[in-house]
């Protein structure tokens, strides 16, 4: 049975290196951050021309800040040079014609998938957020709404929930930054609960990249910043997705 | 604006300290592990006789690995010592009685609320598990099969899902075993992917209890242990001494808009 996992898919990545050569991956080319530019990572990932329904627009649920926030950010898009990135039903809608490198595809018959942070549909229950990304500065915004469906202490967001949710911008950030694609750490420390039903804005900053790794920080806060919810540092390991073969 | 936020509560909680006293929070009896027994506080969350459902009972979609280890766990609940800790779809129908400490409960018109690992409630498309408890050893083994709603890379579970079952282990753990209540901190180291339909096994242990914090460790495997999905390690969870509040007994000012008021005074007798 093939092992999925991708620290045997990285070995077997190195086993091709010829010796005297410094490891690295297959098709990393040293003199180049990555091996593709962020501008065309951006422009793969953010399909103009779609039947897919974003679900990171406004919708009935969105609380009065972050309707707010996110106009000035949608402001910030024309002038600022931020993009607004699409969030379809699943990950597999933003990688089309693309695969998981090292055999790491698996063959499956269910048809019914979606991305973690979009996996309850009903406006406003669950997660409700949109992701903002600079590519020059490489950051990104996350506005982040907690619904009900998202519950840990009564009242209040589930600390699981705002750890999927800081993973996923990460995630996103990292990917369109340098290629990042697997989390390899989260250190999250904790300060305050999140109401369920307010607004949390999430900032993440690409500290380096590095050794194939994307280093990255996040906090989150409150609209006015003066209560911190948490603060996290994400660790992500850069692999390229390959072209899906024609059979 | 009452700020809901336990750094304030438990800075609140100190200035009731003498001086020349150590400093510790009200009603916390140093000679003691803390407020409540394991025992106590166990029976008190495996309520015996109720009609609410209970989700971490297999069902069609769980997968061999998962059904088979089940059974073993089960047994060892009627040899070694184990409990099979129940599933509401709510913390709320899980802490019946009793309510946040420091005026953190909220007032809501919502009614639907769902604990996060129980948001989806179609069999197997999201969070299938089920924790056993070990009150003595201070220990705790969950079992967690994602569906094809916790996905990340295509086929594999979400990081953050993983995240969040381990926090939910922890959150339950720490309850049971020393009154912790919330997260402070998290760190995941992530090795191998899980694929979704998948069973990972989650083994918790608490390390110690220390400075009214449970300090726990979870690493996260195959069932033949084969492949470690991931370790998660100095994790805390925040021990309010104070525990959770019998509900009959007014807590709550709201109308308290500074923070400087003082916290009302609490009935020790529960």
């Amino acid at each position: 049975m093939i092992r999925r996992c991708f620290q045997v898919a990285v070995r077997l990545g190195r086993h091709r290196v010829l010796p005297g050569v410094p490891q690295v991956l297959p098709r990393l080319n040293p003199t180049s951050a990555f091996g593709s530019s962020t501008d065309a990572l951006v422009s793969r990932f953010c399909l103009k021309k779609t039947d897919l329904k974003d679900y990171a627009l406004p919708n009935a649920s969105w609380c009065p800040d972050m309707l707010t926030l996110y106009q000035e950010f949608l402001e910030k898009t024309k002038t600022d040079g931020w993009i607004k990135l699409p969030s379809f039903k699943s990950n597999r809608d933003h990688i089309q014609g693309l695969t998981l490198p090292f055999g790491l595809a698996v063959a499956s018959d269910i048809s019914d998938w979606r991305i973690f942070t979009r996996c309850i549909q009903v406006e406003g229950q669950g997660y409700e957020y949109v992701i903002f990304f600079h590519p020059s500065k490489k950051k990104s915004i996350c506005l982040f709404q907690p619904g009900p469906y998202l519950e840990g202490a009564p009242g209040f967001a589930h600390g699981g929930s705002l750890a999927a949710m800081m993973d996923e911008t990460f995630s996103k950030t990292a990917y369109l930054a340098g290629e990042g694609l697997f989390t390899v750490s989260l250190n999250i420390r904790f300060k305050n609960l999140i109401p369920v039903g307010s607004l949390a804005v999430l900032k993440v900053d690409v500290e380096k990249i590095e050794d194939q790794k994307v280093y990255m920080s996040c906090i989150a806060q409150s609209r006015d910043q003066q209560t911190v919810y948490a603060k996290c540092s994400g660790v992500f390991l850069q692999l390229q997705l390959e072209e899906e073969s024609s059979q």
